[in-house]
Formats: structure tokens, sequence, C-alpha cells
């Protein structure tokens, strides 16, 4: 079997092993969801209106938070530094990392979300254009968050710090994904909200994995 | 090696840097000021009043340059980080380790008075205006480089650590800016452009003159403080202590 | 600007105007400050650390 496709199994399983943690995301998303209601108002025509600022700013959260200790136990245990000084390519397995991590913990997240819609009374015809913003916008987001865990990864405590360094770079994915689901919701053309959201997909998972590995690298030297 | 290339040798060799960049923030700091009390003059008693905004346009004298100067300031953090992170040259981490602190600054200038501006012309002082929401991520880039930078007990891993920050939030910005830009004709239409229009001869020339004063003052103080990083980045060289004088 | 009182007024703007340069001015002067303090206590840190240095070797 191909040794790439081995290590995203190895991935997948390690974090399935792990699920209680990697299950936790999805709790703090339907949690922080279901308190919006509580906090405003359960008036339909309100909860309509901030359903995909809700839905989106909650999968953000979600996404940065559980990434915040991707690279932690690598880290810790040294398998970070096998990865570094090994010849194959750093930036291909923290792709897959990346993308492994994702499986696990932010694909839920979006098989979840047709649930929340119903508690926020959102038009049900602009589900789709929400999940496939939510596809979108959650890899792109997962590859963020793996910079932020990478740039703090020798550090102990760093949720906050994560989340200070990230949330401004996100808002471009923020604002695009939110009103693709806002448009579709008003009966207007989506499309162009998602175009732009992926082209910032396409760029960040074309981009940021030099990135990580350049951040995992300055763990290392002295 | 020709003169010139020599010159930046030296330069980027870190106790040469230290007394060669006195004598220059010295003279930055002179032309900083006559630059900036001449802006001010020439902003707040010489030119006319605008015949729409009266005298309220005069706060654009202090708000166009601390916006222009909170993205200049970021370009050349982003690209000391680069020369950093390429050449991992000390000296290029201390210079954006250095412009961080100024840079919020100027962009914290930028935001008070562009809401004070904000109140006059749109009647509350907050608005969700495409350049000064802009300028707000901006504010928390900035907050966000300054934390990384300071967050390891390893300032060498903080440097390189900010530094990666840097260069991605450099190709953010523009993202951001025309996200934010997307996001407001959604909004308000393009109702809010009361900011540009032409603008006068008699009315520009102090607000350059005012540009040019921040940029030499930005000058000044980011030799000063990159003099105090390089040391701290230094301390265990000998040219240190004869320095410090220990 | 055509007179004193205008000047200090700024027509009915002067409630903004004054504040927003007060500010700037407010913060430029910090800044100067901050990079005062800042070379004060790189100084002070670097001599500790020679001290230190100086004291491993004796």
């Amino acid at each position: 079997m191909n040794p790439w496709i081995q290590f995203f199994r190895s991935e997948v399983g390690l974090s399935w092993r792990e699920r209680r943690r990697a299950l936790l995301p999805l709790v703090f998303f339907v949690i922080v969801a279901s308190l919006f209601p509580l906090a405003m108002s359960p008036r339909p025509l309100i909860l309509k209106l901030i359903a995909p600022g809700v839905i989106w700013v909650d999968v953000m959260l979600a996404t940065f938070l559980g990434l915040e200790s991707l690279f932690r136990q690598d880290y810790e245990e040294g398998v970070l530094e096998q990865w570094i000084l090994s010849p194959s390519s750093l930036e291909l397995r923290v792709f897959l990392k990346v993308i492994s991590f994702w499986t696990v913990t932010s694909l839920p997240l979006i098989v979840m979300s047709p649930i929340l819609i119903l508690w926020l009374s959102f038009p049900v015809r602009a589900l789709g254009i929400l999940l496939v913003g939510l596809f979108l916008g959650t890899v792109t987001l997962s590859f963020l968050g793996a910079l932020g865990a990478a740039l703090t990864v020798s550090l102990r405590q760093s949720g906050m710090l994560v989340a200070i360094l990230l949330l401004p770079l996100a808002t471009p994915i923020l604002i695009f994904g939110a009103h693709s689901a806002l448009l579709a919701a008003d009966k207007q053309n989506p499309r162009p909200a998602l175009y732009l959201l992926a082209t910032l997909f396409f760029l960040t998972v074309g981009l940021v994995p030099k990135a990580i590995s350049t951040a995992l690298k300055v763990s290392y030297e002295v | 090696m020709t003169q010139f290339s020599l010159f930046f040798h030296r330069l980027a060799s870190p106790p040469h840097f230290y007394e060669l960049s006195k004598p220059w923030g010295r003279a930055f700091s002179w032309i900083a000021l006559v630059l900036i009390l001449v802006g001010l003059f020439g902003g707040l008693w010489l030119a006319p009043r605008d015949f729409q905004q009266g005298n309220g346009f005069r706060i654009m004298y202090v708000h166009v340059p601390s916006a222009w100067m909170s993205l200049f300031v970021f370009m050349v953090m982003a690209a000391s980080a680069f020369v950093g992170l390429v050449w991992r040259m000390r000296l290029a981490y201390a210079v954006a380790a250095a412009s961080a602190p100024l840079g919020a600054a100027f962009t914290a200038v930028a935001l008070v008075t562009g809401s004070l501006w904000g109140k006059p012309m749109w009647g509350t002082y907050w608005v969700w205006d495409a350049r000064l929401t802009s300028e707000l991520i901006l504010f928390f880039l900035y907050l966000g480089f300054i934390t990384l930078n300071r967050s390891f007990e390893d300032q060498q891993t903080g440097d390189r650590a900010a530094a990666i920050l840097a260069l991605v939030g450099a190709v953010d910005i523009p993202i951001v800016h025309y996200s934010v830009d997307w996001w407001q004709t959604l909004h308000q239409g393009s109702s809010f452009k009361g900011l540009t229009s032409e603008i006068a001869p008699s009315m520009l020339w102090p607000l350059l003159v005012m540009m040019t004063g921040f940029m030499f003052y930005y000058g000044w103080l980011v030799l000063w403080r990159t003099r105090s990083e390089i040391l701290l980045r230094e301390s265990d060289r000998e040219w240190t202590k004869r320095v410090v004088g220990s | 600007m055509t007179s004193l009182h205008e000047f200090l007024t700024m027509g009915r703007f002067g409630v903004f105007v004054w504040p927003a340069f007060g500010f700037g001015l407010l913060v430029m002067l910090f800044n100067i400050y901050l990079a005062h303090w800042r070379e004060k206590s790189a100084f002070r840190e670097v001599r500790e650390v020679h001290r230190t240095s100086e004291e491993n070797r004796s």
C-alpha cells in the first residue's frame, strides 16, 4: 500500500481512538448554537436573520479550539522531529494530518448543521448552499487553525493566543461564508460569494501547508 | 564589492548599525519635528475651510497620515520578517519587533480620529465603514504579532514564529480589505463615499507635509527601538558590554 | 482660517477636531516615552546578563 495512504489511515485511526476529545468541538458547536435563541429572542424572523452568522462564527470557534493542540502530542513525543528530519515531504504530511483531523472533527459539524438550521428557523431551501459553503470553509479554517497550532506548538497554554492570532486572519472566510448562506436565504444569487470562498479555499490549501511546515521547524531550531 | 553593497553589508552588522543609526535617528527626529509643525500650521490655519464639511475636514490631517502609516509599517514589518526568515538576519527581526508597537499605535490613532471624524459626518461615532473595519482588523493583527513575539522563552523562536504570522498577515490584508469592501456594498450601497473627493492643492500640501513628517517620526522611533531590540538579542556578545558600560 | 476665534472653535467642530489632534499628539509623545523606557530596560537587562555571566566565570 502507498505509504501516504497508510499514514493518512493511521492518523484518522489515531484521532478516532481519541474520539472523545475529537468530538468535543461538535458538542461545543451544538451548545453554542442553542444559546443564541435563549439570549436573543425565539422569534423566527430574528433567528432567520442571524442564523448564518451564528452558525459560521460557531463553526469558526469550534474549529480553532479543536485544532489548538493538533501537533502538541507529536511535539512532546518527538514524532515531529522525526518528520522534520525525514527526507519525505513535510508539507504533504502536514496536509494529510490536517485533512485527517478535518474528517474526524469538522465533518460531524457539517453533518450536524441541518439540525441547527431547524432550531434557528433558517429556510431549508438554502441548506444546500450552506453545506457547500461549510465544506469549503471548514477545510480552509482547519488549515488556518493548524497554522496557529504550529506557531504555538511549544507553548503550553495557547488556546486564547491561537484565537487572537487567527480570528483576524479568518474574517474574509467568515464574511464570504456567512453571506453566501444569507443571500441564498434571501433568494438572491449566492454564487459570487461561494466562488470567492472557493478562491480562498484553493489559496489556503495551496500555500498554508508550506507556512505550517516552516512554523513547525521554527520550534526545533536553536 | 561596490561602495553601495559594502555600505549595506556593514549596516547589517549589529554593532555598526548601533553606532550608525544614532546620528540618522537624531536627524530624522528634527526633520519630523519641523515637518509636523509646518503641516499642523498649514492644516489647521492656512488651509481654507471645506465648503461641505466646514472645519471638520481638518481631522484629515492626522487621520490620513496615521492610516497610511498603519499600512506602511505593516509592509516594513512583513518585508523585514521575510528578510529575517530567508537570510537569518537578526537585525531584520529586531526591526520587525520594533515596528509592531509603532504600527499598532498608528492604527489606534487612525481608529480614534476616524471615529471623531465620523460623528459630525455620519452622525455616529462608529459605522461599519469598509475602511474603519479593515483598520480594526489590522489593529488585531498587530496585537497578535506583538503577543506571539513575546510569548516564548527563547526570543529567536518568538521572532521566527511572529515573522511567519507577519507574512501570512501581509497576504491576508488585501483579502480582508477586499472582503470588507464587498460586504459593505452588499449592506449599504456605496453611499459612504463622503471622505474622498477631489482635493484642492491648498488643502493637499499640508497633508503631504504631514505624511512625510510621520514617515520621519516613524524612522526616528524605529531606529531607536531597534537599537534596544538588538541589545536584548545580542546580550551574549562582547560588543554590547561596551555599549551598556559594564 | 479668518480669526483666532474660528481657530479655537473650529466653526462648530472644535469638539471633534481638537480631541482628534490631542489624541494623536498624546499617542506620539507616549511612543517616544515608550522607546525611551524600552532602551532603559534593555540596558538594565543586558547589564544583568553580563553580571551573571561574569559571576559564573569567577
